[in-house]
């Protein structure tokens, strides 16, 4: 249930970590809630309204529009990560709230992909943001023995709940080493009947899903 | 719209945080509204981290990697989880090794031990094993059964050169200390030479570099130049060690294989235990 009234953001209420604010499932349930507005900082308050017309904005039907407002916040999510940021979710959220701001104002005049319109924002709120605060240095990666079982115990169960042909793909596409890999991933390719950049796209699809596997395995474990 | 490598380079150099500003932001405008593009930033991010995992970057590379590319807590959970795939595939590969080559053993061929004929035989094996993890282990256990008996063959018959008493061992890549399975060497009061037999992937270097280091990675010899040989279409290189290197303990041999450019990239590891 989304809200709260006490100051804080509805975010960090929410959704610490790695949860998105939104999940599609949220999307097409968002109607159902009273909804509570939230704000990500003291001037501007994001409403139920405002997030409806940023959604129609996006696209007429809602479904779509839906799709389309995951893809841009997980795309600068992406962006804020790779310029180095230690906040990338919050900086997204406050690229969106900006842009839902200024929606009257340029919905009527704005040309082309809103898509554009947001990375323009985001790149003020990069500039912003670069200013004032040093990033933090980067924990280092721990090496936790009892937590390195766990990821491959996880990996074993989910490698099994693939389908025979994904589980053969990747165990053949990611066997081999350095240049030899190459080689037998174009036979691999024309084995499975598919060019080499689908063979790589599907073997990345199996692999993120993989490791979504493993961490959904390991948190429930930990629990 | 094809992808072209040029755009796989762009985006590698983006990730590592050394693309110039002028280029980012249209690439970053891109990734917003291209589809495939912002996919193979997905994959490239998948290969930057494996391709660290390997050591196969430059040194340059590593460091952006290491200073900028992890940075981002997702970007460390990348790693761990690419290294935890990694183990489980080199464990995967090396139980089907193992039993192609208890499979030839059985067939009455000599040591050493033959590679694994990559991409026909291994998965069929694989599969074979994944079903049926009784016999897996059945077969592991063999495999240490077969190396143990060559290890005793060769401590009462040392191959004589000249002179000097050489021991000769053939080495396959797998057994590990972490497996339980690493394979023991005694090396007889005499002996001079520890010649290793080391069997290698297919690939196409020109020559090899062995590497021996101890439990606590410091290198104790090392050789460079060294030719592979074939044997029953095995492909193997002989590392000759001085056995005065060699104390009890556990060790690895890391075999590196030169490119054509002259530099080096990891081709093997092999692991084993020197009781006196």
């Amino acid at each position: 249930m989304p809200g709260g009234g006490d100051g804080r953001s509805f975010f960090s209420l929410q959704c610490p970590g790695f949860v998105k604010p939104f999940s599609a499932t949220w999307l097409l349930e968002f109607d159902q809630f009273s909804f509570e507005p939230f704000s990500m900082n003291k001037d501007w308050v994001l409403t139920k309204e405002a997030f409806d017309a940023l959604l129609a904005w996006l696209d007429p039907e809602r479904e779509e529009a839906g799709r389309k407002y995951e893809q841009i916040r997980e795309r600068l999510i992406k962006i804020f990560t790779c310029r180095g940021c230690f906040e990338p979710e919050d900086m997204a959220d406050e690229t969106i709230n900006r842009v839902s701001k200024r929606l009257n104002e340029i919905q009527s005049t704005y040309e082309g992909d809103p898509a554009r319109y947001f990375y323009g924002v985001a790149s003020k709120v990069l500039m912003e943001y670069q200013r004032p605060k040093p990033t933090p240095a980067p924990p280092p990666i721990r090496e936790d023995t009892d937590r390195l079982e766990r990821d491959y115990a996880c990996l074993e169960e989910c490698v099994e709940k693939l389908t025979p042909s994904n589980r053969e793909l990747v165990m053949q596409y990611y066997q081999e080493e350095k240049r030899a890999k190459i080689e037998h991933r174009k036979e691999l390719a024309e084995q499975f009947g598919i060019a080499l950049n689908a063979l790589r796209i599907r073997a990345h699809r199996i692999r993120t899903a993989l490791q979504q596997c493993v961490e959904g395995c390991v948190r429930e474990e930990t629990i | 719209m094809q992808l072209e490598s040029k755009d796989q380079e762009t985006l590698r150099q983006y990730l590592l945080g050394n693309l110039p500003p002028e280029e980012r932001a249209s690439l970053e405008e891109r990734l917003l509204t291209d589809d495939e593009f912002y996919q193979e930033l997905l994959i490239v991010e998948d290969e930057l981290v494996d391709q660290y995992l390997s050591g196969d970057q430059s040194k340059a590379e590593r460091e952006s990697f290491e200073a900028h590319f992890l940075l981002a807590p997702e970007r460390q959970q990348k790693v761990r989880f690419s290294r935890t795939l990694k183990k489980y595939l080199h464990h995967a590969e090396q139980t089907a090794a193992n039993a192609n080559v208890v499979a030839r053993v059985a067939a009455a061929e000599p040591v050493p031990v033959p590679a694994a004929d990559r991409g026909s035989v291994r998965m069929p094996f694989f599969s074979f094993l994944k079903s049926n993890p009784v016999l897996a282990y059945s077969l592991a256990a063999a495999v240490v059964l077969v190396i143990g008996l060559v290890s005793r063959t060769a401590l009462r018959n040392p191959v004589s050169q000249g002179p000097s008493q050489v021991l000769a061992v053939a080495l396959t890549p797998g057994l590990t200390r972490d497996s339980g399975e690493v394979t023991k060497i005694s090396i007889p009061p005499g002996t001079d030479t520890l010649q290793l037999k080391l069997q290698l992937p297919q690939a196409d270097y020109t020559s090899y570099r062995a590497r021996l280091v101890a439990a606590d990675q410091s290198e104790l010899w090392s050789a460079e130049d060294l030719k592979p040989v074939f044997s029953n279409d095995t492909r193997f290189i002989e590392a000759n060690i001085p056995s005065h290197v060699v104390k009890p303990g556990d060790y690895e041999i890391k075999v590196a294989g030169r490119l054509s450019s002259g530099q080096f990239e990891d081709a093997q590891r092999f692991t084993f235990r020197v009781n006196r």
